[in-house]
């Protein structure tokens, strides 16, 4: 086992036709790269993020406006049925390197689809007076309805000027697990133009570790799932943007240096 | 006031992902950085009877404006990247109005074979090096008419910044040019040149006066 970075590249002829999908009003507003984590890959994942207890190596999340530069991995139990790790590429991550890796490609390679470089957000980078770091968040969900309410993401502001209007802002959903076989339930959907809900996993037959790229701008949510017998349940790595404190650092008890 | 065709957001989008550029922030402020194009040109005298040179004119910002505004063949747009070209191309066929479009980077404008009572450059200083800029203004000389007023911008700075912008364009060379320098280059080939107090969504209006 290796890590995935040489997947990170693309042919000028593959940025082409893999834009085209995901931007163009005829494209479908995604596209997949199956199989990108291999059979053995994922079942490491599996095991390393839902064998151990969440206390050796985050801590509890201590809320939103606490996502500081520097700060440790946090632990989210967001819901009776779901739970998520919080992990930042600025930590050597104690639960699984190869995660972290894996995700770091992944992340490249929106990046280059994006159109930004490939090093773009991997540390706090400066937006419209905010600071945005992506970070990648492992998600198990077992038993849950609707997860997450439909919305768009880096859609139309007041201000015309500001950059948080972002069309070509992607996200990746790296799957672990699969519908009929993990779970049941509706799962994740994308909501087209025409107002119909699509739910990606069951029409694209998505198999764990196929990694998902799609438009951030298109209205999308997470219905119901419910963990099937002898699966695992409803399990991904998101990689959103975080907004992190621009005022504070943590230090973890560090010695501070004065300015220099 | 005389209504403009423009293209819409998902028009811009679909043309330029056809040529694979990803959509980017210049996309959503389209109309606004256009508007601040055009108005400034027409506030420093730009009528439908003069002849304008686009320097940069990328896919066809100011370009879908000023087609509809100016006489017949009175617009000329020349731009680094072939692809920005062909774009620009393909957003100006609803105008239906001849232009000269070029893909040059050498700063070749005699190539359009007409003489200039007007150009601009939108954040184009802001992608030259200092050799770059004083190659493209003895260029200029040969094509501007004598009183010709050529707009453009910059962001006064003394330290080059990078190559890759916001994580995203790659710049052709870092910029540090302030109203020093311009001021300088303007001196060494003997033109005028004066910051204008027209306003800039993000950067600032200056001239060079032929």
């Amino acid at each position: 086992m290796f890590a995935p970075l040489h997947k990170a590249v693309l042919s000028d002829e593959e940025l082409v036709k893999i834009r085209r999908d995901l931007y163009h009003s005829e494209g479908k507003g995604y596209h997949i790269f199956r199989g990108f984590l291999s059979a053995d890959e994922v079942s490491h994942i599996r095991h390393v993020w839902t064998s151990y207890p969440w206390e050796m190596t985050h801590v509890r999340h201590p809320g939103k406006a606490n996502l500081v530069l520097n700060c440790p991995d946090f632990y989210l139990k967001e819901l009776a049925g779901s739970e998520s790790y919080w992990n930042f590429h600025w930590n050597i991550s104690k639960r699984c390197t190869f995660t972290q890796e894996a995700c770091a490609a992944a992340h490249m390679l929106r990046n280059t689809l994006m159109g930004k470089a490939p090093f773009f957000e991997f540390s706090p980078t400066n937006l419209q007076g905010h600071l945005y770091a992506t970070s990648y968040r492992v998600v198990i969900s077992t038993d849950a309805d609707e997860l997450v309410k439909e919305h768009r993401d880096w859609g139309p502001r007041e201000n015309i000027l500001d950059k948080r209007y972002q069309l070509q802002r992607l996200q990746n959903t790296l799957f672990l697990s699969e519908h009929g076989t993990d779970y049941e339930g509706d799962g994740f959907y994308i909501t087209d133009p025409n107002g119909s809900r699509r739910y990606i996993c069951q029409e694209e037959k998505i198999k764990p570790g196929d990694l998902l790229v799609w438009a951030y701008n298109r209205p999308h949510g997470v219905g119901n799932v419910r963990q099937l017998d002898g699966g695992i349940g409803y399990m991904r790595i998101v990689m959103p943007s975080e907004v992190i404190d621009r005022n504070r650092v943590y230090t973890g008890g560090r010695d501070t240096v004065s300015a220099f | 006031m005389t209504e403009y065709y423009e293209p819409t957001l998902q028009a811009l989008v679909d043309v330029a992902v056809e040529y694979g550029i990803p959509p980017h922030v210049h996309f959503t402020q389209w109309h606004i950085m256009a508007d601040a194009q055009f108005e400034a040109l027409k506030a420093i005298g730009l009528r439908p009877g003069h002849t304008l040179l686009d320097m940069g004119c990328g896919m066809g910002r100011l370009a879908t404006k000023a087609c509809q505004y100016l006489d017949a063949g009175n617009y000329a747009g020349i731009d680094g990247d072939p692809n920005y070209i062909e774009i620009c191309r393909r957003l100006l066929e609803p105008v239906n109005k001849p232009f000269q479009l070029l893909f040059n980077r050498d700063f070749e404008f005699d190539r359009f074979d007409m003489k200039f009572d007007y150009g601009i450059a939108q954040s184009v200083f802001t992608h030259l090096s200092d050799e770059q800029v004083s190659r493209c203004i003895v260029n200029l000389k040969g094509v501007m008419k004598t009183g010709a007023r050529f707009l453009f911008s910059y962001i006064p700075q003394t330290l080059p910044i990078g190559f890759v912008y916001e994580g995203s364009y790659p710049m052709l060379h870092p910029t540090h040019q302030d109203a020093a320098f311009f001021a300088a280059q303007a001196e060494e080939h003997g033109l005028t040149f004066r910051d204008l107090d027209i306003p800039h969504p993000s950067q600032r209006w200056a001239e060079l006066v032929f």
